[in-house]
Protein backbone atom coordinates (compact mmCIF):
# COMPACT_ATOMS: atom_id res chain seq x y z
CA UNK A 1 0.00 0.00 0.00
CA UNK A 2 1.51 3.65 -0.91
CA UNK A 3 0.73 5.43 3.00
CA UNK A 4 -0.16 8.98 2.12
CA UNK A 5 -1.69 9.23 5.54
CA UNK A 6 1.22 10.16 7.54
CA UNK A 7 -0.73 13.83 9.33
CA UNK A 8 -2.75 10.43 11.00
CA UNK A 9 0.88 9.13 11.95
CA UNK A 10 4.36 8.42 9.91
CA UNK A 11 4.43 4.65 8.39
CA UNK A 12 6.87 3.41 8.10
CA UNK A 13 9.49 4.66 10.75
CA UNK A 14 13.19 4.50 10.20
CA UNK A 15 14.91 1.96 11.01
CA UNK A 16 16.84 3.40 13.74
CA UNK A 17 13.82 4.10 15.28
CA UNK A 18 12.80 0.73 15.68
CA UNK A 19 16.10 -0.57 16.64
CA UNK A 20 16.45 2.23 19.42
CA UNK A 21 13.09 1.02 20.58
CA UNK A 22 13.96 -2.93 20.44
CA UNK A 23 17.64 -1.88 22.14
CA UNK A 24 15.74 0.07 24.59
CA UNK A 25 13.49 -3.10 25.37
CA UNK A 26 16.59 -5.22 25.89
CA UNK A 27 18.57 -2.40 28.13
CA UNK A 28 16.41 -0.27 29.56
CA UNK A 29 13.49 -2.34 31.36
CA UNK A 30 13.53 -1.03 34.88
CA UNK A 31 11.45 1.38 35.86
CA UNK A 32 13.37 5.01 35.27
CA UNK A 33 13.72 6.89 38.94
CA UNK A 34 11.26 4.42 40.85
CA UNK A 35 14.17 2.36 42.59
CA UNK A 36 17.57 2.73 43.55
CA UNK A 37 19.61 -0.31 41.83
CA UNK A 38 21.31 0.48 38.91
CA UNK A 39 19.22 -0.69 36.12
CA UNK A 40 16.34 1.93 37.51
CA UNK A 41 18.83 4.61 37.13
CA UNK A 42 20.13 3.71 34.18
CA UNK A 43 17.09 3.79 32.46
CA UNK A 44 16.45 7.43 34.30
CA UNK A 45 19.75 8.84 32.76
CA UNK A 46 18.45 7.01 29.22
CA UNK A 47 15.15 9.65 29.92
CA UNK A 48 16.81 12.42 30.79
CA UNK A 49 18.89 12.40 27.65
CA UNK A 50 15.85 12.70 25.68
CA UNK A 51 14.73 15.63 27.26
CA UNK A 52 18.78 17.01 27.39
CA UNK A 53 17.94 16.46 23.53
CA UNK A 54 14.31 17.61 22.71
CA UNK A 55 14.65 20.96 24.90
CA UNK A 56 17.91 21.56 22.51
CA UNK A 57 16.02 20.72 19.70
CA UNK A 58 13.25 22.73 20.26
CA UNK A 59 15.17 25.93 22.43
CA UNK A 60 13.43 25.28 24.98
CA UNK A 61 15.40 26.12 28.89
CA UNK A 62 15.68 23.51 30.72
CA UNK A 63 15.59 19.99 30.28
CA UNK A 64 13.86 19.47 33.49
CA UNK A 65 10.72 21.34 31.66
CA UNK A 66 10.28 18.54 28.97
CA UNK A 67 7.73 15.61 30.37
CA UNK A 68 6.71 12.90 28.61
CA UNK A 69 2.89 12.32 27.95
CA UNK A 70 0.45 9.87 26.62
CA UNK A 71 -0.14 11.62 23.91
CA UNK A 72 -0.59 15.22 22.22
CA UNK A 73 -3.85 15.75 23.15
CA UNK A 74 -2.87 14.70 26.70
CA UNK A 75 -0.41 17.62 26.67
CA UNK A 76 -2.99 19.73 25.49
CA UNK A 77 -5.43 19.00 28.17
CA UNK A 78 -2.82 19.62 30.63
CA UNK A 79 -2.43 23.41 29.71
CA UNK A 80 -5.89 24.26 29.23
CA UNK A 81 -7.24 22.85 32.15
CA UNK A 82 -4.02 23.53 34.33
CA UNK A 83 -4.36 26.81 32.98
CA UNK A 84 -7.50 28.30 32.74
CA UNK A 85 -10.27 29.56 35.52
CA UNK A 86 -13.70 30.63 35.51
CA UNK A 87 -13.92 33.82 33.85
CA UNK A 88 -10.76 33.51 32.42
CA UNK A 89 -10.82 34.21 28.41
CA UNK A 90 -8.67 31.99 26.03
CA UNK A 91 -8.11 32.88 22.17
CA UNK A 92 -8.08 29.61 19.25
CA UNK A 93 -7.96 29.78 15.62
CA UNK A 94 -10.83 28.96 13.67
CA UNK A 95 -8.84 25.81 12.32
CA UNK A 96 -8.03 24.02 15.23
CA UNK A 97 -7.77 20.23 16.40
CA UNK A 98 -10.97 18.92 18.61
CA UNK A 99 -7.57 17.84 20.98
CA UNK A 100 -7.90 21.51 21.66
CA UNK A 101 -11.67 22.25 20.83
CA UNK A 102 -13.24 19.67 23.34
CA UNK A 103 -11.40 20.23 26.29
CA UNK A 104 -12.22 23.91 25.50
CA UNK A 105 -15.63 23.23 25.23
CA UNK A 106 -15.99 21.12 28.21
CA UNK A 107 -14.19 24.06 30.19
CA UNK A 108 -16.70 26.78 28.66
CA UNK A 109 -19.35 25.07 30.56
CA UNK A 110 -17.35 25.78 33.36
CA UNK A 111 -17.20 29.61 33.48
CA UNK A 112 -14.51 29.71 30.61
CA UNK A 113 -14.88 32.01 27.71
CA UNK A 114 -13.04 31.77 24.55
CA UNK A 115 -13.35 33.48 21.33
CA UNK A 116 -12.10 32.31 17.68
CA UNK A 117 -9.26 34.52 15.41
CA UNK A 118 -9.86 33.95 11.73
CA UNK A 119 -6.47 32.76 9.55
CA UNK A 120 -5.48 34.88 6.90
CA UNK A 121 -3.93 31.90 4.45
CA UNK A 122 -0.88 33.84 3.28
CA UNK A 123 -1.01 36.59 5.34
CA UNK A 124 0.68 36.80 8.52
CA UNK A 125 0.24 40.07 9.78
CA UNK A 126 -3.50 39.77 9.46
CA UNK A 127 -3.81 36.46 11.24
CA UNK A 128 -1.58 38.02 13.93
CA UNK A 129 -3.78 41.21 14.31
CA UNK A 130 -6.79 38.75 14.53
CA UNK A 131 -5.74 37.09 18.06
CA UNK A 132 -4.67 40.86 19.28
CA UNK A 133 -7.98 42.03 18.33
CA UNK A 134 -9.99 39.27 20.43
CA UNK A 135 -7.30 40.21 23.58
CA UNK A 136 -9.11 41.32 26.53
CA UNK A 137 -8.03 42.38 29.95
CA UNK A 138 -9.02 38.59 31.15
CA UNK A 139 -7.37 36.86 28.17
CA UNK A 140 -5.38 34.18 30.07
CA UNK A 141 -4.19 32.09 27.38
CA UNK A 142 -3.72 31.62 23.41
CA UNK A 143 -3.80 28.00 22.25
CA UNK A 144 -3.50 27.53 18.56
CA UNK A 145 -1.88 25.05 16.31
CA UNK A 146 1.18 26.18 14.37
CA UNK A 147 -0.50 24.24 10.71
CA UNK A 148 -3.56 22.33 9.96
CA UNK A 149 -3.90 19.20 9.66
CA UNK A 150 -6.97 19.36 7.11
CA UNK A 151 -5.43 22.01 5.00
CA UNK A 152 -1.65 21.99 5.82
CA UNK A 153 -2.46 26.13 6.35
CA UNK A 154 0.58 27.39 8.00
CA UNK A 155 -0.21 29.96 11.16
CA UNK A 156 2.79 32.88 11.98
CA UNK A 157 3.31 31.68 15.40
CA UNK A 158 5.84 33.94 16.16
CA UNK A 159 3.61 37.09 15.49
CA UNK A 160 1.28 35.31 17.65
CA UNK A 161 3.78 34.61 19.86
CA UNK A 162 4.91 38.64 20.09
CA UNK A 163 1.41 39.62 20.36
CA UNK A 164 1.05 37.50 23.46
CA UNK A 165 4.26 38.82 25.38
CA UNK A 166 3.19 42.21 24.41
CA UNK A 167 0.06 41.57 26.52
CA UNK A 168 1.25 38.99 29.11
CA UNK A 169 -0.81 36.19 27.61
CA UNK A 170 0.33 32.63 27.91
CA UNK A 171 1.05 31.33 24.44
CA UNK A 172 0.55 27.60 24.14
CA UNK A 173 0.98 26.21 20.39
CA UNK A 174 -0.40 22.81 19.54
CA UNK A 175 2.68 21.50 16.92
CA UNK A 176 1.22 18.07 16.04
CA UNK A 177 1.79 18.51 12.49
CA UNK A 178 4.95 21.26 12.68
CA UNK A 179 7.07 19.25 14.73
CA UNK A 180 10.03 17.78 12.76
CA UNK A 181 9.16 20.16 9.65
CA UNK A 182 8.77 23.61 10.49
CA UNK A 183 11.34 25.09 12.77
CA UNK A 184 10.33 25.49 16.53
CA UNK A 185 12.53 28.18 19.06
CA UNK A 186 10.55 28.43 21.95
CA UNK A 187 12.32 31.16 23.60
CA UNK A 188 12.64 33.09 20.59
CA UNK A 189 8.95 32.36 19.71
CA UNK A 190 7.51 33.17 22.97
CA UNK A 191 6.11 30.20 23.98
CA UNK A 192 4.81 29.16 26.92
CA UNK A 193 4.06 25.49 26.25
CA UNK A 194 4.49 23.03 23.39
CA UNK A 195 2.33 20.26 22.51
CA UNK A 196 4.41 17.36 20.53
CA UNK A 197 3.17 14.61 18.96
CA UNK A 198 6.09 12.89 18.24
CA UNK A 199 4.63 9.65 16.31
CA UNK A 200 4.14 12.33 13.32
CA UNK A 201 6.94 14.55 11.70
CA UNK A 202 9.48 12.87 14.68
CA UNK A 203 8.73 9.32 13.25
CA UNK A 204 8.93 8.04 16.94
CA UNK A 205 6.02 4.96 17.88
CA UNK A 206 2.50 6.02 19.01
CA UNK A 207 2.54 6.10 22.28
CA UNK A 208 4.36 8.82 23.83
CA UNK A 209 3.71 12.85 23.33
CA UNK A 210 5.68 15.77 24.92
CA UNK A 211 4.83 18.85 26.50
CA UNK A 212 7.63 21.27 26.62
CA UNK A 213 7.19 24.29 29.53
CA UNK A 214 8.98 27.61 29.04
CA UNK A 215 7.18 29.47 31.81
CA UNK A 216 7.33 29.95 36.31
CA UNK A 217 3.84 29.89 36.42
CA UNK A 218 2.44 26.96 37.49
CA UNK A 219 0.05 24.18 36.06
CA UNK A 220 -2.34 22.50 38.52
CA UNK A 221 -2.76 18.55 37.86
CA UNK A 222 -5.52 16.77 36.06
CA UNK A 223 -4.21 13.38 36.78
CA UNK A 224 -2.00 12.48 39.58
CA UNK A 225 -0.62 9.68 41.17
CA UNK A 226 3.02 7.49 42.33
CA UNK A 227 5.74 9.99 40.70
CA UNK A 228 8.61 8.32 42.80
CA UNK A 229 9.51 11.39 45.18
CA UNK A 230 7.44 12.81 48.01
CA UNK A 231 5.64 9.13 48.48
CA UNK A 232 4.35 10.08 52.13
CA UNK A 233 2.91 12.62 50.93
CA UNK A 234 -0.88 12.90 48.97
CA UNK A 235 0.01 15.91 47.99
CA UNK A 236 1.29 15.81 43.77
CA UNK A 237 4.48 17.02 43.69
CA UNK A 238 5.33 20.73 42.56
CA UNK A 239 8.84 19.84 40.84
CA UNK A 240 8.26 19.14 37.02
CA UNK A 241 8.88 17.16 35.52
CA UNK A 242 7.46 14.89 37.56
CA UNK A 243 4.53 16.98 38.27
CA UNK A 244 3.17 15.93 35.19
CA UNK A 245 4.27 12.22 34.68
CA UNK A 246 2.08 10.25 37.23
CA UNK A 247 2.74 6.35 36.87
CA UNK A 248 4.78 4.82 34.69
CA UNK A 249 6.34 6.62 31.34
CA UNK A 250 6.74 4.86 28.20
CA UNK A 251 10.47 4.33 28.38
CA UNK A 252 11.22 2.27 25.17
CA UNK A 253 9.07 4.48 23.16
CA UNK A 254 10.62 7.72 24.81
CA UNK A 255 14.45 6.01 23.47
CA UNK A 256 13.31 5.71 20.11
CA UNK A 257 12.07 8.74 20.15
CA UNK A 258 15.46 10.02 20.60
CA UNK A 259 16.24 8.51 17.53
CA UNK A 260 13.40 10.11 15.83
CA UNK A 261 14.80 13.21 16.54
CA UNK A 262 18.56 12.27 15.54
CA UNK A 263 16.79 10.89 12.07
CA UNK A 264 14.98 14.43 11.53
CA UNK A 265 18.22 16.37 12.61
CA UNK A 266 20.47 14.39 10.20
CA UNK A 267 17.70 15.32 7.23
CA UNK A 268 17.13 18.82 8.79
CA UNK A 269 13.92 20.40 8.77
CA UNK A 270 14.46 22.93 5.99
CA UNK A 271 15.25 19.85 3.50
CA UNK A 272 12.15 17.79 4.85
CA UNK A 273 9.68 20.25 4.57
CA UNK A 274 11.65 21.26 1.26
CA UNK A 275 11.04 17.59 0.28
CA UNK A 276 7.62 16.94 1.08
CA UNK A 277 6.00 20.02 0.20
CA UNK A 278 7.82 19.53 -3.78
CA UNK A 279 5.29 16.46 -3.51
CA UNK A 280 2.31 18.51 -2.54
CA UNK A 281 3.04 20.88 -5.11
CA UNK A 282 2.89 18.33 -7.56
CA UNK A 283 0.04 16.34 -6.63
CA UNK A 284 -1.93 19.98 -6.54
CA UNK A 285 -0.30 21.00 -10.65
CA UNK A 286 -2.07 16.66 -11.13
CA UNK A 287 -5.03 17.41 -9.46
CA UNK A 288 -5.91 20.53 -10.51
CA UNK A 289 -5.49 19.32 -14.05
CA UNK A 290 -8.15 17.46 -13.43
CA UNK A 291 -12.11 18.28 -14.35
CA UNK A 292 -14.32 16.95 -11.07
CA UNK A 293 -11.75 17.63 -8.57
CA UNK A 294 -12.20 20.53 -6.36
CA UNK A 295 -9.02 22.09 -4.55
CA UNK A 296 -9.04 24.62 -1.68
CA UNK A 297 -6.18 25.95 -1.18
CA UNK A 298 -3.48 27.89 -3.36
CA UNK A 299 -0.90 26.01 -4.42
CA UNK A 300 1.26 24.92 -1.37
CA UNK A 301 4.44 26.95 -0.54
CA UNK A 302 7.44 26.44 1.89
CA UNK A 303 6.28 29.47 3.61
CA UNK A 304 3.04 29.29 4.41
CA UNK A 305 2.41 25.37 4.53
CA UNK A 306 3.04 22.12 5.53
CA UNK A 307 3.00 19.19 3.28
CA UNK A 308 -0.52 17.87 3.91
CA UNK A 309 -3.58 18.78 1.35
CA UNK A 310 -7.11 18.13 0.94
CA UNK A 311 -9.55 18.00 -2.13
CA UNK A 312 -12.76 16.32 -2.86
CA UNK A 313 -14.39 15.27 -6.18
CA UNK A 314 -17.56 16.74 -6.93
CA UNK A 315 -20.95 15.25 -6.25
CA UNK A 316 -18.98 12.61 -3.71
CA UNK A 317 -18.59 11.52 -0.30
CA UNK A 318 -15.19 11.91 0.92
CA UNK A 319 -15.32 8.51 2.62
CA UNK A 320 -16.15 6.83 -0.42
CA UNK A 321 -13.48 8.50 -2.68
CA UNK A 322 -11.17 7.38 0.02
CA UNK A 323 -12.48 3.59 0.02
CA UNK A 324 -11.82 3.66 -4.06
CA UNK A 325 -8.51 4.62 -3.08
CA UNK A 326 -7.60 1.96 -0.82
CA UNK A 327 -9.12 -0.31 -2.69
CA UNK A 328 -6.67 1.04 -5.51
CA UNK A 329 -3.61 0.54 -2.59
CA UNK A 330 -3.66 4.03 -1.18
CA UNK A 331 -3.91 5.02 2.08
CA UNK A 332 -5.46 8.69 3.12
CA UNK A 333 -8.30 9.95 5.34
CA UNK A 334 -11.36 11.24 4.56
CA UNK A 335 -14.17 13.01 7.01
CA UNK A 336 -13.57 15.78 9.05
CA UNK A 337 -9.86 14.57 10.62
CA UNK A 338 -11.24 15.46 13.83
CA UNK A 339 -11.06 19.32 13.02
CA UNK A 340 -14.57 20.74 12.57
CA UNK A 341 -13.93 24.09 12.55
CA UNK A 342 -11.44 23.87 9.58
CA UNK A 343 -13.98 22.19 7.53
CA UNK A 344 -16.36 24.62 8.94
CA UNK A 345 -13.68 27.17 7.61
CA UNK A 346 -13.55 25.94 4.45
CA UNK A 347 -17.36 25.02 3.82
CA UNK A 348 -16.36 20.93 3.75
CA UNK A 349 -18.71 20.44 6.79
CA UNK A 350 -21.17 18.31 4.88
CA UNK A 351 -19.01 16.32 2.81
CA UNK A 352 -15.79 16.01 4.98
CA UNK A 353 -12.48 15.92 2.30
CA UNK A 354 -9.60 13.68 1.30
CA UNK A 355 -6.53 13.82 2.82
CA UNK A 356 -2.97 13.58 1.42
CA UNK A 357 -0.07 13.97 3.76
CA UNK A 358 3.08 12.56 2.30
CA UNK A 359 6.68 11.82 3.89
CA UNK A 360 10.14 11.57 3.36
CA UNK A 361 9.11 7.96 2.52
CA UNK A 362 7.26 8.99 -0.35
CA UNK A 363 8.07 9.58 -3.40
CA UNK A 364 7.38 11.61 -7.00
CA UNK A 365 6.47 8.45 -8.57
CA UNK A 366 4.09 7.55 -6.03
CA UNK A 367 2.29 11.27 -6.16
CA UNK A 368 2.48 10.84 -10.32
CA UNK A 369 0.80 7.13 -9.21
CA UNK A 370 -2.27 8.54 -6.97
CA UNK A 371 -3.02 11.01 -9.83
CA UNK A 372 -3.10 8.61 -12.21
CA UNK A 373 -5.61 6.80 -10.13
CA UNK A 374 -7.97 9.85 -9.65
CA UNK A 375 -8.21 10.49 -13.44
CA UNK A 376 -8.86 6.90 -14.20
CA UNK A 377 -11.76 6.69 -11.33
CA UNK A 378 -13.26 9.61 -12.63
CA UNK A 379 -13.12 8.81 -16.04
CA UNK A 380 -14.78 5.83 -15.41
CA UNK A 381 -17.36 7.37 -13.98
CA UNK A 382 -18.34 9.81 -16.56
CA UNK B 1 31.80 8.68 58.36
CA UNK B 2 28.50 8.44 56.20
CA UNK B 3 28.96 10.19 52.79
CA UNK B 4 27.73 13.39 52.10
CA UNK B 5 24.51 13.25 50.26
CA UNK B 6 22.86 16.34 48.60
CA UNK B 7 18.71 15.64 48.99
CA UNK B 8 16.99 16.80 45.88
CA UNK B 9 13.70 16.19 44.57
CA UNK B 10 13.60 13.46 42.22
CA UNK B 11 15.65 11.84 39.93
CA UNK B 12 15.44 14.66 36.70
CA UNK B 13 17.10 17.34 39.31
CA UNK B 14 19.60 14.15 40.94
CA UNK B 15 21.10 13.75 37.57
CA UNK B 16 20.73 17.65 36.14
CA UNK B 17 22.75 18.19 38.99
CA UNK B 18 25.59 15.70 38.96
CA UNK B 19 25.81 16.73 35.28
CA UNK B 20 26.21 20.57 36.67
CA UNK B 21 28.86 19.37 39.12
CA UNK B 22 30.63 17.38 36.59
CA UNK B 23 30.97 20.39 34.19
CA UNK B 24 32.66 22.15 36.81
CA UNK B 25 35.20 19.37 37.05
CA UNK B 26 33.88 17.39 40.03
CA UNK B 27 33.42 14.00 41.33
CA UNK B 28 29.68 13.57 41.62
CA UNK B 29 27.17 10.76 41.64
CA UNK B 30 23.62 9.94 42.77
CA UNK B 31 21.95 8.08 44.42
CA UNK B 32 18.92 7.05 46.02
CA UNK B 33 17.57 9.28 49.71
CA UNK B 34 18.56 6.50 52.48
CA UNK B 35 14.60 6.23 53.90
CA UNK B 36 16.60 6.86 57.21
CA UNK B 37 17.03 10.53 56.07
CA UNK B 38 14.01 10.82 53.98
CA UNK B 39 11.18 11.43 55.89
CA UNK B 40 8.73 12.22 52.67
CA UNK B 41 9.31 9.14 51.14
CA UNK B 42 11.26 8.14 48.19
CA UNK B 43 13.71 10.49 46.97
CA UNK B 44 17.63 10.98 44.88
CA UNK B 45 20.84 12.58 46.31
CA UNK B 46 24.20 13.80 44.30
CA UNK B 47 26.95 12.78 46.16
CA UNK B 48 29.77 14.48 45.27
CA UNK B 49 33.63 13.28 46.16
CA UNK B 50 35.76 16.11 45.98
CA UNK B 51 34.08 19.52 46.74
CA UNK B 52 32.79 20.62 49.91
CA UNK B 53 29.04 19.49 50.41
CA UNK B 54 27.71 23.10 51.41
CA UNK B 55 29.34 24.94 48.30
CA UNK B 56 28.44 21.68 45.85
CA UNK B 57 24.30 22.66 47.31
CA UNK B 58 24.61 26.11 46.76
CA UNK B 59 26.02 25.55 43.30
CA UNK B 60 23.06 23.76 42.58
CA UNK B 61 20.84 26.18 44.41
CA UNK B 62 21.82 28.80 42.01
CA UNK B 63 21.57 26.49 39.39
CA UNK B 64 17.45 26.88 39.98
CA UNK B 65 17.46 22.78 41.41
CA UNK B 66 16.23 22.85 45.39
CA UNK B 67 17.73 21.22 48.18
CA UNK B 68 15.60 19.72 50.52
CA UNK B 69 18.92 18.93 52.56
CA UNK B 70 22.28 18.17 53.38
CA UNK B 71 23.18 14.89 55.21
CA UNK B 72 24.84 15.37 58.39
CA UNK B 73 22.50 18.55 58.30
CA UNK B 74 18.74 18.31 58.67
CA UNK B 75 16.69 15.46 57.22
CA UNK B 76 13.92 16.07 54.76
Amino acid sequence: MIYFDNAATTFTKPKIVREALFEAILKYGANPGRSGHLLSQKAAEAVYSVRQKVCSFFGAEDPAKVAFTLNCTLAANMVMKGVLCPGDHCIVSCLEHNAVMRPLHSLSQAGIEYDVAQVHSGSAEETAEEFERLMKPKTKLVFCMHASNVWGLRLPIEKIGEVCRRHGVLFAVDAAQSAGVLPIHMQAMNIDFLCVAPHKGLYAPAGTGILIYNTDRPLKTIIEGGTGTFSASFEQPEELPERLESGTINTPGICALSAGVDFVKKLSTQRIHSYEIGLVRRLYSGLSDIAGVKLYTDIPTEENNVAVLSFNITGMQSEEVAMHLSDDGFAVRAGLHCAPPAHSFMGTMEEGAVRVSPSVFNSAEEIDAFICCIRDYLRKKS
Amino acid sequence: MDKPLIMVGSVTYAIKGRDILRRMGYKANIERTPGSLNRVGCGYSVTVDDLDINRAKKILEESNIKVYGISGGESI
